[in-house]
């Protein structure tokens, strides 16, 4: 198919993108929890990224990456939503990252972190921390990919992740004192 | 590429931890972890971060999904006797509304030359991924259907952004890489898009990674990006293959740290644009020809 160009009243292929888009609302649900920490309000994202993909279905062009151009839609709903939630002032502060807790890590420790305890630490970063968190570290995408959908430099996606990945052990309290003054 | 001589950072413990470096890169850093337990101990919390988040958002997945998404995404509006897709019609159409605007500004991915593609091959592949240490096999299946999506998008976005006055950090590095492109070569010659190198500009540590190769009035270029591991800086630049060796063509900074600001301010649309606008006639090239381009060291 030429670039760019719909071939209107396919209806197959029309069939075609909405079950692939049902088959890709697990992975949307659990990018939205990631970056919203409530399930109806996620749900309530997911469902109007659904709405706009079709909307704009023309736009996609086919042997590109469905999952990459919903979730870049979902990003800008995601971005929206936490504007909004940041101008009713319900976002916690991102702290200084500063000095790790003194916490010996433990495997032990590990698993018992619960979902719950992980949105809550969630919620305290930046969104775009959250963004990023999500689609390398939970939805396993390649730093190339989420730069992608984020519309970021590779870098950007880099040095938000690894702040965001030491930030959210921080908050976890699973980093050793050790580590940070190794590092630091 | 030299990788004993410099200190590993959390660059490189974290892109080993998610599998985006390759030899001998991932090898020099994973020596460094053997021999020193700091490092090893640092490695291991950028490790277990993704372990966390796996396991925690583990179950999400299995999760039955809720009616009303079924019937969003097959486009059978919404369900009458739902209540709950009711009371959040209001703040859908909201967010859905305010997204109209910026996706104006930020056209969906297409893909002039971009290989033809079994669409659903890659999410099925994406879906059969155990919750922990799947991630280099479904990376192997659709990273590279990937390149050509981000390449489709970056054409797509485009205006060349020169980001005009904006400095971070000692710019030094950046114009010793265009004046003398030397640390440039090898990872240009052997890197796909998407992997990423470490090289020593006159002292200082950089990342490189190649980001999408193109021919260009019979040339063959590659645009790439560099950055300090620190966010004292970072460019794009695209660089040519000329008589068996990289010319660096053209350079734009880029604003690495702002965006890292505690509130979440976004980089600037320029920065994600790509300079191969600014190279009329220019033709991506494929994953598969990018491949051969590399076992045929860019030469023509």
């Amino acid at each position: 198919m030429a670039p760019g160009v719909y071939t209107a009243g396919d209806v197959e292929d029309s069939m075609e993108f909405q079950e692939e888009l049902v088959s890709l609302l697990p992975r949307l649900r659990r990018h939205a929890l990631a970056r919203v920490g409530h399930r109806a309000e996620a749900d309530d994202l997911v469902q109007a990224a659904c709405e706009r993909a079709l909307q704009s279905r023309h736009q996609w062009n086919p042997g590109t990456r469905l999952d990459a151009w919903v979730l870049t839609i979902l990003n800008h709903l995601c971005i929206d939503a936490a504007r909004r939630r940041e101008s009713r002032g319900t976002e916690a502060p991102m702290e200084v990252l500063d000095e790790i807790a003194d916490v010996r890590w433990s495997k032990r420790i590990e698993a018992s972190i619960a979902l719950e305890q992980v949105l809550a630490v969630l919620q305290a970063l930046p969104d775009p921390m959250r963004a990023v968190l999500s689609l390398v570290a939970i939805d396993g995408l390649s730093y190339q990919e989420a730069a992608g959908v984020l519309q970021v430099p590779v870098g950007t996606v880099m040095s938000r992740l690894s702040r965001a990945r030491l930030e959210l052990m921080r908050r976890l309290g699973v980093g050793g004192g050790e580590l940070s003054a190794a590092m630091s | 590429m030299s990788t004993s001589t410099h200190e590993i950072g959390d660059m490189e413990l974290m892109a080993l931890a998610d599998g985006e470096l390759s030899e001998p890169e991932a090898g020099a850093v994973r020596h460094a972890i053997e021999t020193d337990p700091r490092l090893a101990a640092r490695y291991e919390l950028f490790v277990a971060s993704n372990r966390v988040l796996k396991q925690a958002f583990s179950g999400i997945e299995q999760e039955p999904v809720p009616e009303r998404l079924l019937a969003a995404a097959r486009g059978e509006g919404r369900n009458a006797g739902d209540a709950r897709a009711t009371d959040a019609d209001g703040d859908a159409r909201s967010g859905s509304a305010s997204v109209s605007d910026s996706w104006a500004e930020a056209p969906a991915p297409r893909a002039p030359g971009a290989a033809p593609s079994p669409r659903a091959a890659p999410m099925a592949a994406a879906r059969t991924i155990p919750a922990t240490g799947g991630r280099h096999v479904r990376r192997t299946t659709t990273r590279r259907w990937w390149a050509a999506a981000m390449a489709a998008s970056l054409v797509a976005a485009v205006t060349v952004g020169l980001l005009a006055g904006r400095q971070h950090g000692s710019p030094a590095p950046m114009i010793a890489l265009h004046s003398d492109p030397a640390p440039l070569q090898a990872p240009l010659s052997t890197l796909r898009s998407g992997d990423i190198a470490t090289i020593d500009v006159e002292g200082t540590r950089m990342q490189v990674i190649p980001v999408a190769s193109f021919e260009a009035s019979g040339t063959l270029c590659r645009e790439f990006e560099a950055m300090r591991p620190d966010g004292g800086g970072a460019l794009r630049g695209v660089a040519c293959a000329k008589s068996g060796a990289w010319t660096v063509d053209r350079v734009t900074d880029l604003a690495t740290a702002a965006p890292d600001a505690p509130s979440g301010n976004y980089a600037p649309a320029g920065a994600s644009d790509s300079l191969i606008a600014g190279y009329p006639g220019a033709r991506r090239l494929t994953p598969g020809e990018e491949d051969a381009a590399i076992r045929a060291r860019w030469s023509r």
